[in-house]
């Protein structure tokens, strides 16, 4: 079986990179699915969850040189990173506001240029501010998914843990929340496009 | 449903297009992010192979060099992993 390698990326900092790296490897867990999560940030935030000790998938910190026993890999990139990423498929978190969208449409024309195959994600809107919403709803016309802002995430990140960790089971919204990023996982599992330096690197 | 898309939304696209026709950044004097691949620590081992099989390798070496592509010290393991594997010792701490 194809291992689905997913790269998570955007070069503004602090859009959520590690936060959907970690927590759509969590949601593949629950399809029964075994992810890996390479951390490529020398911030190390998704090992830091990993040395936390309650994640249910492995992080590493480097790319194996061997095929890893694994379904789908997430490469969590590091902010400032301008080089995109090998994966055909990359996931883009943005925060709905004009200077993050700046950075983001700069990334993201780069990599349509090499005809990647882009998933949006607006990460931490606050539907009460007109500008944000309209950004959010301008992002969902051209196919983006939504991961509003939510206390059950600053909860996980207090206890490295992701929201589908049962110890949330009980958070305001944690359903919600979860079913937003399963749906992405859905999107990504249903991207049939693998490059030929994918299929070649894990052959 | 009409869209009520920011005004700025155009503007930061049309730039952003500009950009990308470049090849560029928005601030490309900034300093960029250098990446750094970590070679692992070698050492050197010689052995007493046929001159034809040092031929080859080095030939092999010579055209992976002109592509960019392995060196030779990694084909050499390469090679060395393939062996253990045939004679089936534990390479996991490789």
């Amino acid at each position: 079986m194809k291992i689905k390698l997913v790269s998570v990326w955007n070069p503004k900092g602090g859009q959520g990179k590690s936060m959907l790296a970690l927590n759509l490897a969590a949601a593949a867990v629950e399809l029964g699915l075994k992810p890996i999560v390479v951390c490529q940030d020398q911030q190390g935030t998704s090992m830091l969850y990993y040395k936390g000790g309650n994640l249910p998938f492995q992080v590493i910190d480097e790319i194996p040189a061997e095929r890893p026993n694994a379904d789908i890999i997430f490469f969590d990139h590091q902010a400032s990173d301008w080089e995109v990423p090998t994966t055909n498929l990359l996931i883009m978190p943005i925060k709905p506001a004009r200077d993050q969208y700046a950075t983001y449409i700069d990334a993201f024309k780069r990599a349509k240029k090499l005809n990647k195959e882009i998933i949006t994600v607006v990460t931490d809107g606050q539907a009460h501010r007109a500008d944000e919403k309209s950004t959010t709803n301008a992002l969902i016309e051209r196919g983006a998914y939504v991961i509003p802002s939510s206390g059950v995430f600053s909860r996980a990140a207090g206890e490295y843990r992701t929201i589908f960790d049962t110890e949330l089971n009980k958070a305001y919204k944690v359903g919600e929340r979860r079913k937003e990023i399963s749906k992405i996982l859905g999107k990504i599992l249903l991207e049939q496009t693998i490059e030929k330096a994918e299929v070649e690197q894990y052959a | 449903m009409p869209s009520n898309k920011p005004n700025w939304m155009d503007e930061e696209e049309s730039r952003a297009e500009e950009i990308a026709e470049t090849g560029g950044t928005s601030n490309p004097k900034a300093p960029q992010l250098v990446k750094v691949s970590r070679e692992p620590a070698r050492k050197q081992k010689a052995f007493y192979i046929q001159e034809s099989f040092a031929e080859m390798f080095e030939d092999l070496a010579h055209l992976e060099k002109k592509k960019n592509g392995v060196k030779a010290p990694q084909l050499a393991e390469e090679a060395l992993l393939m062996l253990f594997k045939k004679y089936k010792l534990d390479t996991s701490k490789l």
